[in-house]
């Protein structure tokens, strides 16, 4: 059983949960599109201000409540499903990069239905050369759901772990959020799209490693 | 006869299996015929190192458990043989789940030695073991078939064992319900059909009777026996009056053998 | 005499002393008294940046030795890390009001990414209160140690990069620019303060131990078994 099997085998399995939960898609997404409809109805009728925000709301909106998706109670797995994982020999890295990709792609999901919403509601000004943006979507989402993932197996069964994963995952997401907000100053200033794009690739390279070397000392039990 | 012999029909295969509800204990002494499953040399090869060998399949020796500050198991020292099936029994809260978990190798106790197949305790030793739990590990969104599908692949092992372990245990017609809309019998049985896609040398079986009928209760039966007629070892946490198929009986009272 | 108490004392003896020194030194030319406050908040945050690489190191000690010892130092800096972080913070917001005229500079690297790591280290005791069983609270809170540290770079360099293009660092003091008696009472601050937190590290990680002894005590009695009575039964009732 090659490492690849099975991460292929525990990204099918938490795909189809969701795909049949809908936690995600169904709960998750419509929960960022309330929060693009309630800020500009927290602020001033001004149309520029919205203008201005409009792509920074994308990214917090995209943080805060996409964040949700990564401990979405469908994919916590259940002890003894924990146990029938390690009793069959799954590599505990291979868990977390199979958990970490399917929350990489749901991820991506909320973000190709929330970025044409934000356009639409915040009529944010073009920029030119606006599609190398969608790199940075891609790292931002493939960030998050690391960190997520690591946040919801530090807190698995935990009681408080509604409230406590969010607040583990905030704050470390800074380096994701800050360069991949900065993208579009950065083309709008014409500093180019390297300098974020490399920054937010090398974040992804740490928190890949950092999984992958914890994910064996956080499946040990007592 | 096994459940996954190829060369029989399916519907012949679970008579046999409900047959082997009358065996009660006729162990054998040699090496019976029809244990070579795939007829594969490795498989041969495997089976005789077992039976020439004197070496337990789990060896503890005064293992200790504490759950943070209380403690749950104190100086157990248990050797398992080829062949052994053990009935452990005892109050609630005596340990036996944990004993059993301990034997998986999936808790590290503080204090004792754990020895799997010979070896130190380590996550390779898992795969040869097979371990039913409390609570179904089931995926609640998942049909019986998809639950068995992942087993099946994350084992790597054919996909014909997979429909015949749903028909060993009487689910080839609820293959496609969510586990979730399943009653508590079929999820008791969709969960001991894991342990017949995968042949295993150690069964930890933990209360994998309760709620099942006749019927399936007699295949958790015929699965021990299976076990123990390859020299494989088993150990059934049973709250039952009696296990007649057992050679070996042991109690654990708090933490205690 | 116990180590704590000598690290304790001296560090009392170099704190009157820096502080008086930072107290009696002529009021800047462009800050006035407000640049006295340096004395304070310069060390406070290098505490802060020493105790979480602590924390992360005393984790990873954890996970090597299993040693309960470990994981009482690991918390021990998390907790007195997150006091003086937040110390810096507010003497940090004291100073800006004063120099520049606002509490929170948006432009500032140092200032955004200190505020991070208080809130990551407040996620870290937040999850040592969560768990219950000590093992699993070592385990995982050592796992956040470790990743916490290795962010907090990205989080500066993130910040420093990206969000001071409009910082008019001009008159923040720095090494060269600053009086030589300031340099020097913010010297002697900075290891009085190291000391005083290797006092109080060992001193809390004993507690804890302590403290994890004295609940062991309370539950220890009996086996998991023996707690649960099987009722008596009255015949011919």
């Amino acid at each position: 059983m090659t490492f690849r099997r099975q991460v292929m085998i525990i990204l099918r399995r938490d795909l189809r949960i969701e795909g049949r939960s809908g936690e995600a898609i169904f709960v998750t997404v419509p929960f960022g599109l309330v929060a693009l409809f309630l800020i500009p109805l927290a602020l001033p009728l001004d149309i520029e201000l919205l203008a201005r925000i409009g792509p920074g709301m994308f990214w917090s909106v995209t943080l805060l409540f996409g964040m949700f998706i990564t401990f979405r109670q469908s994919a916590a797995e259940s002890s003894s499903q924990q146990e029938q994982l390690r009793m069959l020999g799954v590599d505990p890295a291979a868990r977390f990069v199979g958990r970490a990709i399917a929350s990489a792609l749901l991820l991506l999901i909320f973000e190709l239905i929330l970025a044409p919403t934000m356009v639409v509601l915040y009529a944010p000004a073009a920029i030119p050369g606006w599609p190398a943006i969608i790199p940075l979507a891609l790292l931002a989402a493939v960030g998050l759901a690391m960190i997520g993932t690591l946040a919801a197996d530090i807190t698995a069964s935990l009681r408080s772990r509604s409230a406590l994963a969010p607040l583990l995952v905030a704050p470390l997401s800074v380096p994701l959020l800050v360069p991949a907000a900065q993208g579009l100053e950065s083309l709008r200033t014409k500093n180019g799209i390297m300098v974020p794009t490399m920054f937010m690739v090398a974040v992804v390279l740490a928190l890949a490693v950092a999984g992958v070397v914890t994910a064996q000392p956080l499946e040990e039990t007592t | 006869m096994l459940p996954w012999s190829d060369d029989r029909p399916r519907i012949e295969l679970a008579a046999r299996f409900s047959s082997r509800l009358a065996v009660t204990s006729n162990r054998p002494t040699g090496i019976p015929d029809n244990l070579f499953i795939d007829d594969d040399a490795a498989d041969r090869h495997r089976i005789q190192a077992f039976y020439t060998s004197d070496v337990p399949h789990i060896n503890l020796q005064d293992v200790s458990v504490r759950f943070g500050r209380v403690p749950i198991l104190s100086d157990i020292t248990i050797s398992l043989m080829p062949g052994d099936v053990v009935w452990l029994r005892g109050p609630n809260g005596a340990g036996k789940s944990t004993l059993l978990r301990v034997m998986a190798g999936l808790i590290r106790p503080v204090a004792g030695i754990v020895e799997l197949f010979g070896q130190p305790a380590a996550p390779a030793a898992r795969r040869r073991m097979g371990l039913i739990a409390h609570h179904p590990a089931l995926y609640e969104d998942l049909t019986i078939e998809e639950n068995l599908r992942f087993v099946t692949d994350l084992a790597a092992a054919p996909s014909r064992r997979l429909d015949e372990a749903l028909e060993a245990v009487g689910l080839t017609g609820a293959r496609n319900r969510k586990a979730s809309e399943a009653s508590e019998g079929m999820r008791r049985r969709a969960d001991l059909a894991r342990l017949l896609i995968v042949e295993h040398d150690v069964l930890l079986l933990d209360e994998a009777h309760s709620g099942l009928d006749r019927e399936a209760g007699g295949l958790v039966e015929a699965l021990v026996e299976r076990c123990a007629a390859r020299k494989g070892a088993s150990v059934i946490v049973s709250h039952a009056t009696d296990i007649p198929f057992a050679n070996r009986t042991l109690e654990l009272v708090e933490g205690r053998i | 005499m116990k180590l704590r108490y000598a690290l304790l004392g001296l560090a009392t003896i170099g704190m009157v002393f820096g502080l008086s020194l930072a107290a009696r030194m002529p009021s800047d030319a462009v800050q006035g008294n407000s640049a006295r406050i340096i004395g304070i908040h310069v060390p406070a945050a290098w505490l802060g940046f020493l105790a979480f690489g602590l924390t992360a190191l005393f984790g990873i000690g954890w996970l090597v030795t299993k040693r309960p010892k470990m994981d009482y130092l690991a918390a021990s800096s998390a907790e007195i890390g997150v006091l003086f972080t937040g110390l810096a913070l507010v003497t940090g917001m004291i100073w800006g009001k004063a120099t520049w005229g606002i509490a929170w500079d948006w432009g500032d690297a140092r200032l955004a990414s200190t505020a991070m790591m208080f809130f990551v280290y407040l996620g870290y005791l937040a999850l040592r209160r969560a768990a219950t069983d000590p093992v699993q609270r070592a385990r995982r809170s050592a796992v956040l140690g470790i990743v916490g540290a290795l962010q907090i770079p990205l989080v500066y360099f993130s910040v420093n990069i990206w969000r001071t293009l409009h910082q008019t660092q001009s008159i923040r003091p720095d090494g060269a620019s600053m009086p030589t008696e300031t340099l020097l009472a913010m010297l002697i601050n900075l290891a009085a303060f190291t000391i005083l937190f290797a006092g109080l590290l060992i001193w809390r990680a004993d507690q804890l131990r302590i403290e994890e002894a004295r609940l062991a005590e309370t539950v220890l009695a009996p086996n998991a078994g023996s707690a649960v009575i099987p009722p008596k039964l009255q015949p011919g009732s």
